[in-house]
């Protein structure tokens, strides 16, 4: 078979050209199937980086604090599957209640956590920031276990600290 | 079995080229050390276009190791070109044959490219120098010539990320928004006679 | 590109009538017979992995809003 390559001087010429862009290409074909959480690629097209913020946090923290997901179902008294849409699903918001008892079982402030899951408003720039930033964090290092511990723990402390009240959708 | 064979990079800033690799099959851990090698480096630069108020890239939370479980299958096949030992672009295609829209060819068959995605440092909106140019270029001539070996003629198709929609366009037919999905993302494809002009630069 | 020392030869055995249809799939997509058995091959194990897992496959006619399960024992 002919090898098929373009010459030197049309591949400068070409190369030069994608200076600037940004080369991507996403697959919409459900062959694979479901892949963290969504069907087909729908989970790779860019989610609100806040409310992704949210999934992880819930995830990491049932982690850190050795819980599978069945058991913090159970004693969140919250359905399983709830808990895995608001686990692998970045756009599906849960319902206020669910985020009540998960909060509460987690040991994190329900008036953020409803912010972050899209249940309420905030203005709080600095909470918004720090979602955006263990969003970016969380996604980027999702391998190595230490940073995720380091994320996670510096996040909850964002979370802890945040006092400002918030104002209900 | 996979195999590699050179292929150039484009210096910036000038003609230099520099010698790559194309590895035509890539193996899971080919795909999660590449994930661990770009991770850290868009994440800087994910900090800094944050500070700087400016948008983030669309796949910015790509995880290229969460692909690695397409290998298992026949149906996909992962190509990478890489430097010196690191990963400068990796392609998912998929040997399930699409169908082109295009007029011309319609119902023919085409190589459909699943992902395609080039390393953090070589995209100046990231890294402000790139380290290298081409890499897209790259992949698209590896892409064509798999479409031959196939039986596709040559023919690609894939969904652009809107980013890069105005790089598919220089090169491949813009079939406008895939209506049949909700994403909002434009459909190209890519005919043969399109694909002799890309590697060979006639205009008809 | 592919490297051809790494493919293996089989004889394949077929009906009349697999042959026909085999040939026609291969001249209606403008492929290969070869290319049309490996097309089959892949599919067949997407569809395998899937369908073990517990996932149902469907034909759905928007037109007459009718879906069906497609049954299959693989």
């Amino acid at each position: 078979m002919k090898a098929l390559r373009m010459s030197d001087e049309l591949f400068r010429k070409r190369a030069s050209e994608e200076d600037g862009c940004m080369v991507s290409a996403i697959g919409l074909k459900p062959l694979f199937g479901n892949r963290e959480g969504t069907s087909g690629h729908r989970g790779e097209l860019a989610r609100e980086p806040v409310r992704l913020a949210f999934s992880t946090l819930i995830s990491y923290r049932r982690r850190a604090l050795r819980l599978t997901m069945e058991t913090l179902a159970e004693k969140a008294n919250v359905e399983l599957d709830e808990l895995l849409r608001i686990e692998d699903d970045a756009e599906y918001v849960p319902e206020p209640r669910t985020v009540h008892q998960l909060a509460s079982e987690l040991k994190l402030p329900i008036p953020q956590l409803l912010v972050l899951s899209g249940n309420a408003t905030s203005a709080n720039a600095e909470l918004t920031d720090a979602a955006v930033r263990f969003a970016a964090r969380s996604r980027a290092v999702e391998k190595l276990n230490r940073d995720q511990s380091d994320a996670l723990n510096e996040f909850v402390k964002v979370l802890v600290e945040q006092m400002v009240g918030v104002k209900k959708k | 079995m996979s195999s590699r064979r050179k292929c150039s990079l484009k210096a910036p800033n000038s003609d230099v080229l520099v010698e790559a690799q194309l590895i035509d099959e890539l193996s899971k851990d080919d795909l999660v050390r590449a994930h661990l090698e770009w991770a850290p480096v868009r994440l800087e630069a994910l900090k800094r276009l944050y500070e700087e108020k400016r948008g983030w890239p669309e796949h910015w939370h790509w995880d290229w190791s969460k692909k690695a479980d397409m290998l298992d299958f026949l149906a996909f096949r992962c190509m990478g070109i890489e430097h010196e030992g690191r990963m400068q672009g990796l392609m998912m295609l998929s040997t399930v044959a699409g169908k082109s829209r295009l007029a011309g060819q319609i119902g023919k068959a085409v190589l459909y490219i699943e992902f395609l995605e080039t390393a953090p440092w070589n995209v100046r909106d990231l890294v402000g120098t790139p380290k290298f140019l081409g890499v897209g270029v790259r992949l698209l001539e590896a892409a064509a010539e798999f479409s031959v070996d196939e039986g596709f003629g040559g023919r690609i198709a894939l969904h652009s990320l809107p980013q890069s929609d105005d790089f598919y366009r220089k090169y491949m037919t813009d079939l406008g928004l895939d209506s049949s999905q909700s994403q909002g993302l434009r459909y190209f494809e890519m005919s043969a006679e399109q694909m002799r002009i890309f590697l060979e630069g006639r205009k008809p | 590109m592919s490297n051809d020392l790494t493919k293996r030869t089989m004889t394949l055995n077929l009906t009349d009538a697999e042959m026909r249809a085999l040939e026609s799939i291969s001249t209606q997509k403008d492929l290969s017979k070869t290319a049309v058995i490996r097309q089959a091959l892949r599919l067949y194990q997407l569809l395998d992995a899937r369908l073990s897992k517990g996932e149902k496959l469907f034909f759905e006619d928007e037109a007459k809003s009718e879906k069906s399960e497609l049954m299959l024992m693989i």
